[in-house]
């Protein structure tokens, strides 16, 4: 405790950095993610499903290290985990971005063809807003798992609150450990209640049913 | 004039519709009637092109509708359906206005425009900022009806539009049905399986079979005096 307060202005700013490396990926992954499961042709599924499935299967210190090697980016820096990050965001959130736009009403989607809405009119005015609680739940999910999975970017040199795990480890100082650990769950809370308020805001006509 | 010449619809080998040829005139009800499997929606669905067909030519008062970009000649025609689909994250106003808007209308006219449809619909204003989970099947139907009024069309497009709601409710918005497409002037095509409806709303009643076979065409009155064979009396219920 007295750790803590003593480095109050180091925990906020490896808090920030932390939500930085967290909330940029899940941004664009979550934009990636709709606009890949929304595109991609429905006999590419099975295939990207696969793909997706076992990307997400990869370890993210190893592909921390692998994508400098990959595509050239550098080893040490944000750049790097910002693009592992986001790559996990598509992987976890196609699923669920494929199940939300798969579930909507038939009805609807037929009479917004049948009337002449193109398909981009359809995409935002019918499809995107009606998938946003599935898709809301998808981000929910993502986010939990890349703000956990942030901490680990500090063995690559991003001085986020993973960095209070190595630092507290390996100088024995248990108070530190403990700081980097409620401060990741305090976020983990805040981006969660965020995504849950923000589709609340969205869908309010979802909570309102027949009088 | 909608005007089938000589077409047919073929899903995987099998007919759907088998060299179909009929003329519906304008400003008049027109019902397709058949049991199910009979092509029926098949043929209103071909009318917007939301079914493209496998040989032969529609034409709307002359036009090939193969000359017509699909997404111009939907705006131009209304559509209603059973399970109406509206909009459920609009309200009543928004779903009918969105679809003006979409047609090409100014906000100002959509607007003016929404709120004289679902006037004429029945829907009361006190129900314009619901949304559809807050409304009864009928009063549903009604924004449906009033949704695709919007545009403007001089076609409107029905399939099995009152088969989900009761039998009171139904007579209601058949009778409003009429009224609205006297005044307005409309050229309905409306599908139904329903006899009564049928005959209660059809100028020109046309009953179908298998792949969409004409088995007779005219006025109810025509018909039900003179069923051209059995299957026609059978499904007009006449016994005889």
């Amino acid at each position: 405790m007295t750790w803590a307060l003593n480095n109050v202005e180091l925990i906020f700013q490896l808090t920030l950095t932390h939500l930085f490396v967290s909330v940029v990926p899940l941004g664009l992954g979550f934009v990636l993610a709709v606009a890949l499961a929304r595109l991609a042709p429905a006999s590419f599924a099975p295939g990207l499903t696969s793909v997706l499935g076992a990307v997400y299967a990869i370890p993210s210190l190893a592909l921390f290290v692998a994508l400098p090697a990959l595509i050239g980016t550098d080893f040490l820096g944000p750049t790097n985990v910002l693009i592992a990050l986001t790559i996990y965001v598509i992987s976890s959130m196609f699923f669920s971005a494929r199940d939300a736009f798969a579930s909507l009403p038939p009805a609807t989607i037929e009479f917004a063809k049948a009337q002449g809405l193109n398909a981009g009119q359809r995409f935002f005015f019918v499809e995107l807003p009606l998938a946003i609680p599935g898709l809301i739940a998808g981000a929910r999910i993502a986010a939990a798992s890349t703000i956990s999975m942030a901490s680990i970017a500090a063995v690559v040199g991003v001085r986020n609150l993973g960095y209070l795990f190595l630092d507290g480890f390996q100088r024995r100082i248990f108070d530190e450990v403990l700081a980097g650990l409620l401060a990741i769950f305090v976020i983990a809370i805040v981006v969660d209640l965020t995504l849950w308020l923000l589709g609340r805001v969205l869908t309010p006509w979802s909570r309102r049913s027949r009088v | 004039m909608i005007s089938f010449r000589s077409v047919s619809k073929t899903y995987a080998a099998e007919n759907a519709v088998k060299d179909f040829t009929l003329d519906i005139p304008a400003r008049q009800i027109t019902v397709f009637m058949g049991l199910s499997g009979s092509g029926k929606t098949t043929l209103l669905r071909m009318i917007n092109k939301m079914v493209p067909l496998t040989e032969g030519q529609i034409l709307i008062d002359g036009v090939d509708i193969q000359q017509i970009d699909s997404v111009k000649l939907r705006r131009s025609i209304g559509y209603v359906l059973q399970e109406v689909g509206l909009l459920p994250h609009k309200s009543v106003l928004e779903n009918v206005t969105l679809i003006a808007r979409i047609s090409g209308q100014s906000s100002v006219e959509a607007l003016v425009n929404a709120q004289e449809m679902l006037e004429l619909v029945g829907i009361d204003q006190s129900f314009f900022t619901r949304y559809p989970a807050e409304l009864s099947g009928g009063q549903q139907q009604r924004v449906g009806v009033a949704r695709a009024l919007a545009i403007k069309p001089n076609i409107l497009l029905m399939d099995e539009p009152f088969g989900a709601v009761d039998p009171i409710v139904r007579e209601e918005l058949q009778d409003e049905l009429l009224r609205i497409q006297r005044s307005l002037g409309l050229t309905i095509v409306l599908v139904t399986h329903d006899r009564y409806e049928a005959l209660k709303l059809a100028n020109q009643l046309v009953i179908l079979s298998n792949e969409a076979q004409i088995e007779q065409s005219g006025s109810p009155a025509e018909l039900t005096e003179n069923p051209a064979n059995d299957f026609v009396s059978k499904l007009l219920g006449l016994g005889r």
